[in-house]
């Protein structure tokens, strides 16, 4: 092996063992704030499986509900267009050769997806669902690897924690008006008195700071009412971790594939559903009437799992990316230094795989409709 | 205050049931698609790349099953 190889490991096993330590020893920070110290301790913050209003447009409560994970998709969505303009323009289109750095990424990411995974599966046909599937992939991939940019999950608007029905936690302000941060004392009941006595936020205020591993406060000085628990509605989620997001995906990827299936077979693509072929042949013997009672079953059974594809394609991308955004979580309460970010370099494998899998799917799916039916 | 008790100690063991038994199923059938992976390329090296891919499509369904389990678990601990 390399001495730089072994420098490596070595440094990762240096910094995973120095983070543990850390984890038992040092999961508080103490923080002067306004001539007292505060104790900043990791913990887990609100989890919230639909995603968090973070605005309104119109009047608050009564008017359109801005998300925080639809604020994320705009983002998203302006980074791959953006990357993907540059792209274009970096493109020769009459010689159809790249002339730029990311011409050239962009022509050498879609070629190794089309040419290794589309065209071994489809074939002739690869070419049509090259659209649907690259932006899948691409979607996801992107919105995956918004677990790495900081602030994520972290800045957002204070919420008052009693109105989501759920413990808030207590929380500390530098100053009136100012950025208040989200301390690790859970408000149990309003007969709590262990919040800091520093100057609380307003709820709604839009500046607040929390954080899965970071922000949490006991005090030195247990005087100052600890009746309101707060959460932080986060501005950035990841797309991706909210149902409505990959419902969507798995509802066009369905229509597409379905209308693949249309398009390759014509009307004769129901057949596979509803085969009446098969029951007008019943009459033929007592064996072939049999077999064709149990293929005629068996179509509605097919009929049946195209519909349940979307719950499966949802649910799949649903679940990882929620699950890893709380083990990120979890990991910077159990130990708050280091650690956490192997396991963000985990969250970003995830991303890349599930993005994957969700194209070879659509990519599988529609080759199984395209293929002939029997007729 | 008994109820909340309850509630309480059915939200641990249910987390505890969902993740640890809905693990069980999951890592056999990782572990089956690493084994038929690993014989394949045992007999005929030339296809590792290609094996490669399908195995982490495998794995990744087979993954997603036990997701599903932690998410139950973590829903039960946090959200509910």
């Amino acid at each position: 092996m390399k001495l730089k190889n072994i420098i490596i490991i070595l440094a990762l096993l240096v910094f995973a063992v120095l983070g543990c330590m850390l984890g038992s020893f040092g999961s508080g920070i103490s923080v002067p704030i306004n001539g007292q110290n505060v104790l900043f301790k990791s913990f887990i913050p609100g989890i919230s499986v639909p995603g968090e209003i973070v605005a309104w447009i119109g009047p608050t409560g009564s008017g359109f509900p801005i998300y925080n994970t639809f604020f994320t998709m705009l983002i998203v969505d302006a980074v791959i267009i953006v990357l993907a303009l540059l792209g274009r323009a970096g493109t020769d289109l009459i010689k159809n050769k790249p002339t730029t750095f990311l011409g050239n990424a962009w022509e050498s990411y879609v070629n190794y997806l089309y040419n290794n995974y589309m065209v071994p599966t489809l074939g002739a046909r690869a070419k049509v669902v090259v659209p649907v599937a690259l932006t899948a992939f691409t979607f996801i991939l992107v919105s995956g690897m918004f677990e790495l940019v900081p602030g994520h999950e972290a800045v957002g608007v204070v919420e008052d924690a009693k109105v989501l029905g759920k413990k808030g936690y207590c929380y500390v302000q530098t100053a009136p008006g100012g950025a208040a941060f989200l301390t690790g004392v859970q408000v149990v009941d309003d007969a709590t008195k262990e919040c800091p006595a520093a100057p609380k936020a307003e709820i709604g205020s839009p500046l607040a700071l929390a954080a899965a591993t970071d922000v949490a406060a006991a005090p030195a000085s247990a005087e100052g009412d600890g009746s309101k628990g707060v959460l932080v509605a986060p501005f950035l989620r990841r797309p991706t971790s909210d149902l409505s997001t990959t419902l969507a995906l798995a509802l066009i990827a369905f229509i597409f594939i379905e209308i693949q299936g249309f398009r390759a077979n014509g009307r004769h693509y129901l057949d596979r559903f509803f085969n009446f072929k098969a029951v007008r042949d019943m009459g033929k013997g007592m064996m072939t009437g049999l077999v064709n009672m149990i293929g005629f079953g068996v179509g509605f059974l097919e009929l049946l799992s195209e519909f349940i594809r979307i719950i499966s394609f949802s649910f799949r991308l649903f679940g990882n990316m929620f699950a890893g955004t709380i083990l990120v979580f979890v990991m910077g309460f159990l130990m708050p230094f280091v650690v956490p970010t192997l396991f963000m370099s985990l969250e970003f494998a995830v991303a890349v795989i599930q993005a994957f899998v969700f194209m070879m799917l659509i990519v599988v799916f529609t080759s199984l409709a395209v293929a002939h039916t029997e007729h | 205050m008994e109820q909340e008790a309850a509630k309480e100690l059915g939200k641990l063991v249910g987390a505890g049931i969902a993740g640890g038994a809905g693990m069980i199923g999951p890592g056999i059938g990782i572990g089956l698609a690493g084994l038929g992976a690993l014989i394949s390329i045992g007999r005929n090296p030339e296809v590792t790349s290609t094996l490669q891919t399908y195995m982490i499509l495998v794995i990744a369904f087979a993954e997603s099953l036990a997701i599903f389990a932690l998410v139950i678990a973590f829903l039960l601990l946090f959200a509910i």
